[in-house]
């Protein structure tokens, strides 16, 4: 096997000598280290060249019929073998010959009789070009691929980016203009919103590949419910699927963890990216998703799906950067072409990795697996009876609740529209608000007010965040002051909290997460409270239902009286409890009479009261 | 096939007695590789034997042409032996063969020292040899001694002509004489590929 076969296997190279006891001293010396091919004359080492394409040629020149000079004329005119170094072997002591021989192309020459020591050499060194050369080709072709493929990934992009963004301004143009009634306007929003969020994700996914770029992708390890996890990619997916005309399901194939150590977020996005990717793909049929532990005791998520299925070469470019299967999915299906590599990096890092199984037109299946640490408080969920208790147990809520709070915090942000979320939000806790555009304004504020929690971000004019804080810290040390941080680096944020600040919270901010933070600061007697056992829980549900009984007549007396607000009061206190007891339909149809109370729409809240009163029926007709 | 009471060591020195020789020199340019020095001068001593009788036919006729070729191989030959008398002799019969002709003189000096220096090696290294036995044709051995003869034809070494010779000879009179008499043909040819081929194929029909 030659060189430009395989760079790491032994060279071949052919001796040219119509001297039989030059072949064979060149043989004998050179054999240990390169394969030999023989050649008596100029016409049959063209005939060897051709069938072996040697990675050099050790050629004599004067030999009977076609000597050294003409064989190689004939190679360097051939695009094939031009490259193919060419030392002359000759028993001539000529200069004029030498000069002939190199410039028509031979690299070297060695002369009759041969020292051994100089014919090694030369040999090696010009081997060593060839292999070198081979290499910086590889390269080259490999560095123009990736150049085509960044190109093609552009181009995608583009699209990827300009495609909602569209959405975005053209709808927000449209409410600014008045183009749409009040009716279309909520609708108009959420379409803002959703177009938003899958902007957010395509930025992500490209700072993601980039953090892989500079091996700087990083996971955060905690204890995560694996149940509460995959409930909510149920939920999330749900829609989606059926809104395609497919059936989705998770298959919890038993027993397993209640409790792992592993990263909720990076877990998260590789289920969705792969379920995304299997609704998106399927026109027909089903996506589910089989969740088991493997016998070398790793967890195993299997996406299957009834689509369009790949070929076996569309599975070898799967997992590259910026790849679709090819151009023509990416024109009809959309996408970035990252979500597999970034997947595959993610899961490489919980220790896992993804492999695919896929027959064209048939469907695929995607598996990915990942560690399996169980934390102490970690139990076995062995079958169905004890996940639905697991999932009545856990503080899982259909919708967010926003809490009561009650104190003052000082917001500085210099983005406006990101000052008056922030300030929106926190006013919906109960919270008093000052709002402030730079550092200096809150150094300022700080020193007329006394402050409960104070958030600063980092980039802003006049006076940054860290200077703000240190200036703050030196004369209010016990506030809280949490960093707003638009770059989530583990680095920078270590930095940030060595610097002195109390915590961090990253922007774009998960609505979540912030009150979760906000409450912590002003409620700390949160955590613990959900920690009941089951007896206990299965006493409240029976007080629960009692409950309803008198609950259902008051709603039928609100209905009947169009008492709004006190209706709206009675779907407040069902939204906060009835997911705690397992009955979510019921907290979701409360959560949205509330929300039709709050606006004031009464057409709705009579659809809603009667929902919810059928639903309250039927589960005192079951419990 | 074994020298009769002549280690290596011992037919170095032989060699190295000869008139118009320098074996240990020799010897030296080759990194003293023994055995290939002792193959190179039993070819010598086999390829030049009567080569002084065509160089004189050669002239005769005044084939300056195929006289140079000669004239240039056995320069090159006479060196890597050590017989660095005749090889500077060829080197000027070269030299003036590329400016078109050569003296008698010259040709008749080459001759002088080329025919007793073949006639006193061959009697050093091809004469004292002690043919071997010839061994009784086996058929298991015969097979395996051609799949030992595999590697060294696909790796085009020129020790699968020593190997081949034996093989003709064990199976002399024989079926398959006639098909190593062609593989031997191919590898005299250094047409090793072929060779390759036709020796599998025999391999094949064995089985």
């Amino acid at each position: 096997m030659a060189l430009s076969d395989d760079v790491n296997s032994r060279p071949l190279v052919l001796l040219v000598d119509d001297e039989k006891v030059s072949l064979k001293i060149l043989s004998d010396l050179l054999k240990h280290e390169v394969d030999i091919a023989l050649a008596k004359n100029g016409l049959q080492a063209l005939e060897k060249i051709k069938q072996n394409k040697p990675d050099l040629i050790l050629m004599d020149v004067l030999m009977p019929g076609m000597d050294g000079f003409e064989v190689i004329n004939i190679l360097k005119a051939d695009k094939a073998f031009e490259a193919i170094p060419v030392i002359f072997i000759t028993g001539l002591n000529s200069a004029g010959e030498e000069e002939r021989g190199l410039t028509l192309g031979a690299q070297d020459y060695i002369h009759k009789p041969f020292s051994p020591e100089v014919v090694k050499a030369r040999v090696a060194t010009q081997l060593k070009i060839v292999r070198q050369r081979l290499q910086l080709q590889r390269l080259s072709d490999e560095l123009i691929e990736a150049s085509e493929a960044k190109s093609r990934f552009l181009a995608n992009m583009s699209h990827e980016i300009r495609t909602p963004l569209t959405s975005i301004i053209g709808y927000a143009e449209g409410i600014t203009q008045g183009d749409f009634d009040n009716q279309f306007i909520n609708k108009a929003v959420s379409i803002i919103a959703q177009n938003g969020q899958h902007l957010l994700n395509v930025v992500n996914e490209i700072l993601d590949l980039s953090k892989i770029e500079a091996n700087k992708l990083e996971i955060e390890l905690l204890d995560m419910d694996l149940i509460a996890l995959l409930g909510s990619i149920e939920s999330l997916m749900m829609q989606q699927a059926q809104g395609k005309g497919l059936t989705f399901a998770i298959d919890y194939q038993f027993p397993l963890p209640s409790v792992i150590n592993s990263d909720p977020t990076r877990l998260k996005q590789i289920l969705l990216n792969l379920i995304n990717n299997a609704i998106k793909f399927t026109e027909q049929g089903s996506v589910t998703v089989r969740v088991k532990t493997t016998a070398d005791d790793q967890l195993a998520f299997c996406v299957e799906d009834t689509g369009i299925g790949l070929t076996p070469a569309q599975m070898d470019k799967l997992f590259a950067d910026f790849t679709q299967v090819d151009s023509s999915v990416a024109r009809k299906y959309g996408g970035t072409g990252l979500g597999l590599s970034i997947a595959r990096s993610l899961a490489n890092k919980l220790g896992g990795d993804i492999s695919v199984e896929s027959e064209a037109k048939v469907g695929s299946q995607f598996t990915v697996t990942t560690d399996m640490v169980m934390p102490e408080q970690s139990v076995w969920i062995e079958d169905r009876e004890a996940l639905e208790q697991k999932r009545a147990r856990g503080a899982v809520t259909a919708k967010e609740e926003i809490p009561t709070l009650s104190g003052t915090v000082l917001l500085a942000e210099d983005h406006h529209d990101n000052r008056a979320l922030f300030s929106q939000l926190l006013k919906r806790m109960g919270l008093d608000v000052t709002a402030v555009e730079n550092g200096e304004q809150a150094v300022e504020q700080s020193m007329m007010e006394d402050f409960d929690l104070i958030f600063l971000d980092i980039q802003m004019p006049v006076m940054d965040g860290i200077s703000a804080m240190k200036i703050i810290k030196s004369t209010a040390p016990g506030v809280p002051i949490v960093a707003l941080t638009a770059n989530a680096m583990t680095t920078e944020i270590e930095k940030y909290l060595a610097e002195g600040f109390t915590d961090h919270i990253s922007k774009p901010i998960d609505r979540r997460v912030f009150i979760s933070l906000v409450q912590h600061y002003f409620d700390a007697a949160v955590e613990g409270d959900f920690d009941l056992d089951e007896n206990e829980l299965d006493a409240l549900k029976v007080q629960f239902v009692e409950g309803l009984v008198q609950g259902l007549e008051e709603i039928k007396q609100q209905l009947a009286s169009d008492d709004w607000h006190n209706l709206g009061a009675q779907a407040h206190a069902i939204k906060g409890s009835a997911p705690m007891y397992g009955f979510d339909e019921l907290g979701d149809i409360a959560d949205r009479l509330e929300i039709a109370a709050k606006h004031n729409q009464p057409e709705q809240m009579r659809i809603l009261a009667q929902a919810l009163i059928d639903n309250i029926d039927s589960i005192l007709t079951t419990h | 096939m074994p020298h009769k009471d002549l280690s290596n060591e011992q037919l170095l020195l032989a060699i190295n007695r000869v008139d118009g020789l320098d074996a240990l020199k020799a010897l030296d340019g080759m990194s003293g590789q023994t055995s290939l020095y002792l193959k190179l001068v039993k070819n010598f001593a086999q390829d030049q034997h009567g080569r002084a009788d065509e160089l004189q036919a050669l002239f005769q006729a005044k084939d300056w042409e195929v006289l140079k070729r000669r004239c240039h191989s056995l320069k090159s030959y006479s060196a890597y032996v050590g017989a660095y008398e005749l090889n500077h002799l060829c080197a000027d019969a070269e030299a003036k063969l590329n400016k078109g002709s050569v003296d008698q003189s010259v040709i008749e000096a080459i001759c002088r020292l080329l025919d007793p220096l073949v006639e006193k090696l061959r009697q050093i290294v091809i004469d004292n040899e002690t043919p071997s036995a010839k061994a009784e044709f086996n058929l298991l051995q015969f097979k395996k001694d051609l799949i030992a003869l595999l590697p060294l034809l696909e790796q085009s070494d020129f020790g699968a002509e020593e190997a081949l010779q034996k093989l003709m000879q064990i199976t002399e009179g024989r079926d398959h004489h006639h098909t190593l008499q062609q593989i031997y043909s191919y590898v005299d040819d250094v047409e090793y590929e072929i060779a390759v081929e036709e020796t599998r194929k025999l391999l094949e029909s064995l089985v």
